[in-house]
């Protein structure tokens, strides 16, 4: 994926304490622009989803793999892209469905989640090379 | 009062001719190149030939399609050029016509005198002319039309000078009309083409050198929700950022939210005829429904699949008539393997993960398993080993049916040697023994495969034994391998799952 213009790029290696990086990231930014906390709390629980899907599914906790995170805060609008070099593909709509249908066991729900509280969501995979996900939220 | 100027020399003069022809050829050359709106650039070669030759007319005819004929494109002079676009000129019976045909400049002194002069134009226009020089126009090697000049002025006649002038002018047209029709001709094709793409039910895209956009049909536009007049949104924007990465592959993109559609996309680069870059076309299909259908299909497989095994291992745990069953035994089995096929083809094993010490996992099911299967265990273990982070449960499946396999292949009375050591980052487990079974060359042969189920497929007495393959896709879904090594009545097993952290 090559850089976005007006994104700002983070680079991460593919491990637990990137996923508390990222939190605290997003929570400070988020907070500092003034976004009300009953979005950035959607924002940044659904970053933390696509962040763990990406170390855990996608990156397998090798730490030597890199997670690039591109995001662009504009005044009403809040987008972001995450990819992973796993580069495996699967079907976002499957696990979605699985969730809402799903009463067993812990985890599972990060796709539903990122569904139901952003406005955009897009899965882009090249198979054996990266997987992105770009997340989109009106800030209005 | 001022002093006559002095008269020129005959030689002066020449040379004065001879510069202002030169100019009036670079300005050809220049006019030629500086634009591909032929009647402008016709007119104005036309208009310095007339002036070099001092004629009171001048035009261009070009053949026609069927070739019998003559047509004035250009006219300057003299008559309304209006009236001489209705005229059409026979190439047998016109002086136009002779030099097309013989492909030869020709002077005529007095047209009128002369039997090859076409009279009907001089009639419509109601000018007369006399003095002719014409001379062909070539595009490329053929011959195409001819210009020529009218009535030299002051009643002379035009000379060889004034001829090699128009020879030169006539290059000049024809290397015009040339360019002209060959953007005309790119400028057809490009409007067909962006017709056709226009008119696809796949999307296309096509990006230019250094990634910018260059078109997007309708079905790409309504593909990306662009509305009437938006030309970009940022769904596109990552879009065409992705794409330099998906080379000559098929890939998905899948716009779950706001409209829940699939694209496949398959893009292919191209390149100028010189081999350098120009940049990609995506193609992209709308597969929303395929996809679907395919889910609903592996979905009531998969849960088909799970039922019949739990039917089958209730009825195995308490058979029918109180004895075990062979046939029932079997069924256990396919169940299971296709069980696993379905598994495998559903995607990685959802995990359950904390850290954990791998020697425990590894010492508590060969213990098991060495006490059920009355095999002897040799286990070593490296010092300082690193935690692991992994589903214990799920590893311990994966070990389980790895050392159900080792069962398998271990010579009568042989014992497993079990050793853990750091290699690298990763904690390996080695499985070893000596061996003698014929299964041995059959899981070596299978490894050379690399698809997704197959590589620890096993067939064993005409069943297919999917045990190994489940164990690998188990690891690879914690970011884990497996592999099998054989050497002269050996065997091993090998495990490497990542560290948690470096080993002290």
């Amino acid at each position: 994926m090559i850089p976005l213009r007006g994104f700002t790029r983070l680079e991460l290696p593919a491990e637990l304490a990137s996923l508390a990086k990222v939190d605290a990231h997003f929570r400070s930014l988020l907070s500092a622009a003034g976004v009300a906390t009953v979005v950035s709390e959607d924002i940044v629980l659904s970053v933390n989803e696509a962040m763990n899907n990406a170390v855990d599914h996608g990156s397998r906790y090798q730490r030597d793999l890199t997670i690039t995170v591109d995001y662009r805060l504009d005044t009403d609008r809040f987008v972001l892209l995450l990819t992973d070099p796993g580069g495996r593909t699967f079907d976002p709509g499957y696990f979605r469905e699985l969730a809402i249908r799903k009463d067993w066991a812990i985890g599972g729900r990060g796709i539903l989640i990122m569904h139901e509280l952003m406005d955009e969501l897009l899965f882009f995979f090249i198979p054996g090379r990266s997987t992105t996900v770009m997340l989109a939220k009106a800030l209005g | 009062m001022q002093p006559p100027a002095p008269r020129r020399s005959a030689g002066s003069r020449r040379a004065a001719r001879l510069r202002e022809r030169m100019a009036a050829l670079m300005d050809a050359v220049t006019l030629v190149n500086s634009t591909l709106e032929l009647d402008v650039v016709l007119e104005r070669i036309m208009s310095l030939a007339m002036r070099l030759t001092q004629a009171e007319a001048s035009s261009i005819l070009l053949t026609t399609a069927s070739s019998d004929e003559l047509t004035f494109h250009t006219q300057l002079g003299g008559a309304d050029p209006g009236q001489l676009r209705q005229v059409r000129v026979p190439m047998d019976r016109s002086l136009a016509g002779w030099v097309v045909k013989n492909d030869r400049p020709l002077r005529i002194d007095d047209a009128a005198a002369d039997e090859r002069f076409f009279r009907e134009a001089d009639r419509t226009t109601h000018f007369q002319t006399r003095s002719v020089l014409a001379v062909p126009v070539k595009e490329r090697d053929r011959v195409i039309g001819t210009v020529q000049v009218l009535n030299k002025s002051g009643g002379a006649v035009f000379d060889e000078e004034d001829e090699d002038i128009l020879v030169a002018m006539a290059g000049h047209v024809g290397t015009a009309i040339h360019n002209s029709r060959t953007y005309q001709d790119l400028l057809d094709e490009k409007r067909a083409l962006e017709a056709i793409v226009g008119s696809l039910a796949d999307g296309i895209v096509v990006t230019g050198p250094d990634g910018e956009l260059r078109q997007l049909n309708e079905a790409a536009r309504r593909m990306f929700g662009l509305v009437e007049g938006q030309e970009r949104s940022v769904l596109l924007e990552v879009f065409l950022a992705g794409l330099p990465g998906l080379g000559a592959t098929t890939s998905d993109v899948v716009l779950l939210k706001p409209r829940g559609r699939v694209l496949s996309v398959r893009v292919t680069p191209f390149n100028s005829a010189r081999g350098t870059s120009q940049g990609l076309v995506a193609a992209l299909r709308d597969v929303t429904e395929t996809r679907v259908g395919q889910r609903r299909r592996d979905e009531v497989f998969a849960a088909g699949l799970h039922s019949l095994l739990h039917c089958v291992e209730g009825l195995q745990a308490s058979p029918p008539g109180g004895t075990p069953d062979a046939r029932l035994e079997r069924l256990h089995q396919d169940a299971r393997t296709l069980t696993w096929f379905s598994d495998i083809e559903m995607g990685p094993v959802r995990l359950l993960r904390r850290l954990s010490v791998m020697e425990e996992t590894v010492r508590s099911a060969t213990e098991t398993w060495s006490s059920a299967a009355g095999i002897a265990v040799e286990l070593e273990v490296a010092r300082d080993l690193p935690d692991v982070y992994v589903d214990t449960k799920q590893l311990t499946r994966a070990l389980e049916l790895t050392l159900a396999a080792c069962a398998r292949l271990l010579s009568a009375g042989g014992r497993l040697r079990v050793a853990l050591a750091l290699e690298g980052k990763s904690v390996i487990t080695r499985l070893e023994g000596e061996s003698d079974s014929v299964e041995l060359a059959s899981i070596a042969s299978l490894l050379e495969e690399r698809q997704q189920v197959d590589q620890f497929l096993s067939i064993a007495g005409g069943q297919i034994d999917l045990s190994l393959a489940y164990a690998r896709h188990i690891l690879d879904s914690h970011g884990a391998t497996l592999d099998f090594e054989r050497s002269a009545g050996t065997f091993r097993f090998r495990f490497a799952v990542p560290s948690w952290r470096e080993a002290s």
